[in-house]
């Protein structure tokens, strides 16, 4: 997959290049600011997580809540110049998007579990909206896609962080998926630089991408126990079926989030 | 200003940011490796009971084999006369320890594990695995890690946890 956004991000360089050689400002920005991280799978996972392990838990799982976004990337920005004119602005963005919440599970004995959730994000933005002189309002739409890795390690009392075998739901579980979004920019222009404020509301598009554990010996060993490589949503029922040696037929942890942020950052112009 | 340098920048990085991760793990990890020191701690109602320190335990040289599938990457052993890590009596019943060898591997998108696995168990139909935990990242040749392993109670305390600390000392690795 990795070589697709190679070939899809060289390709929109090369045009942002080419229509900045036009005459076309060019920006080089970074923006960063808080997230929600909603997980339908997920909160079904947890529930059951925390019914199932009621009698040990001591502050069950959550959610992932608010967790935050950092952005960079490169625009082409139509019509844009630095006058106090009004006109306006059609733009371009081509960027990367690191993503990152947690979610904690703590236990009786004073162990807990982490997730830590980590998403990399190709993304493609269009934006279009008046200018006033300086500032400018830019409502956006986009796409993104990319990777989540749920890292889930257990970390015992004496402050030992494991990722080893020794715990059913320790893993390092990842998949892939694509997602859409709608949005409004607010950008106010200091000569070169630019001040931006961002507001995004928007979801992954597939439902039945799977978070995975690639490791080999998920699922695979034999002797040691069976050691799931995807995350079941409804405990009792994964349990009961393993207890009975019957297969699970429930649902697995689905790598689809939806998201409000708002994000803060700075932009470079380059004006021809 | 010139743009060209800027957009050969962000071109750079975006192909940074796009090559495989897999192999930059498998590529940091795969090398000679000193046993420099183990510790072995033994642990009762969660509580240290004893700690066990050897040193200079031998080697273990992970190979990167291009061309094959990640997982089969060749662990050689050359462990010290009479000395096999803890994480390592799990593959007991493989022939790794008559052949001297396993298989080895690192993870697709994390530096927290490296996994050692060898067909064992009945007709030799089963694969067993053992995973460490990476505890310290390092990077370069010469660089030192320490490797974990851990081994629970009925309760689901630790009862022993091992610490290998390991030392690169030879990053070549590849069989290419």
């Amino acid at each position: 997959m990795r070589k697709y956004y190679l070939l899809i991000s060289c390709f929109c360089l090369l045009g942002m290049q080419v229509i900045h050689g036009q005459g076309v400002p060019l920006e080089l920005w970074v923006s960063s600011g808080p997230s929600t991280f909603h997980n339908k799978s997920y909160n079904q996972f947890a529930e059951s997580f925390n019914a199932y392990n009621a009698n040990v838990v001591d502050k069950g799982l959550n959610g992932f809540g608010l967790g935050n976004v950092t952005n960079w990337g490169a625009t082409v920005s139509f019509l844009d110049a630095i006058d106090d004119e009004k006109g306006s602005i059609i733009d371009f963005s081509l960027y990367a998007s690191n993503q990152h919440s947690k979610d904690r599970v703590s236990y009786t004995d004073d162990s807990h579990r982490v997730m830590d959730l980590k998403r990399h994000f190709l993304g493609f933005e269009m934006g279009f909206g008046p200018r006033w002189g300086r500032a400018a309002l830019l409502f956006n739409w986009g796409t993104l896609m990319g990777n989540s890795i749920l890292n889930s390690s257990y970390v015992y009392a004496d402050g030992t962080e494991s990722h080893g075998q020794e715990k059913y739901f320790t893993g390092i579980f990842d998949g892939f998926n694509v997602g859409g979004y709608i949005g409004a920019k607010f950008t106010y222009r200091l000569g070169q630089f630019k001040a931006l404020a961002k507001v995004t509301y928007g979801g992954d598009l597939f439902a039945k991408f799977y978070f995975r554990d690639n490791n080999m010996a998920k699922g695979l060993n034999v002797t040691q126990g069976d050691w799931p490589d995807e995350l079941p949503t409804d405990l009792p029922s994964y349990y009961s079926a393993l207890n009975s040696f019957n297969s699970y037929d429930g649902d697995y942890l689905q790598n689809k989030f939806g998201s409000l942020g708002i994000q803060i950052g700075l932009a470079y112009s380059f004006l021809r | 200003m010139k743009t060209r340098p800027f957009i050969c920048f962000a071109f750079i990085l975006v192909l940074t940011w796009g090559c495989k991760k897999e192999n930059r793990i498998r590529h940091e990890l795969s090398g000679t490796w000193e046993i420099e020191k183990s510790e072995i701690i033994t642990y009762s109602n969660g509580e240290i009971v004893s700690t066990i320190v050897t040193e200079d335990l031998g080697t273990l040289e992970l190979t990167d084999e291009k061309g094959t599938s990640p997982e089969y990457n060749n662990c050689y052993l050359g462990f010290a006369q009479g000395y096999q890590p803890l994480g390592f009596n799990q593959l007991n019943n493989t022939q790794t320890f008559q052949t001297g060898y396993c298989h080895w591997y690192g993870d697709l998108r994390a530096r927290d594990r490296v996994t050692f696995w060898a067909q064992g168990g009945f007709a030799l139909a089963d694969q067993i695995f053992v995973i460490y935990t990476r505890v310290k990242n390092a990077n370069g040749p010469g660089r030192k890690e320490q490797w974990m392993y851990l081994q629970l109670d009925p309760s689901g305390e630790i009862a022993t946890k091992e610490v290998l600390h390991m030392k690169l000392v030879d990053g070549n690795g590849s069989l290419d």
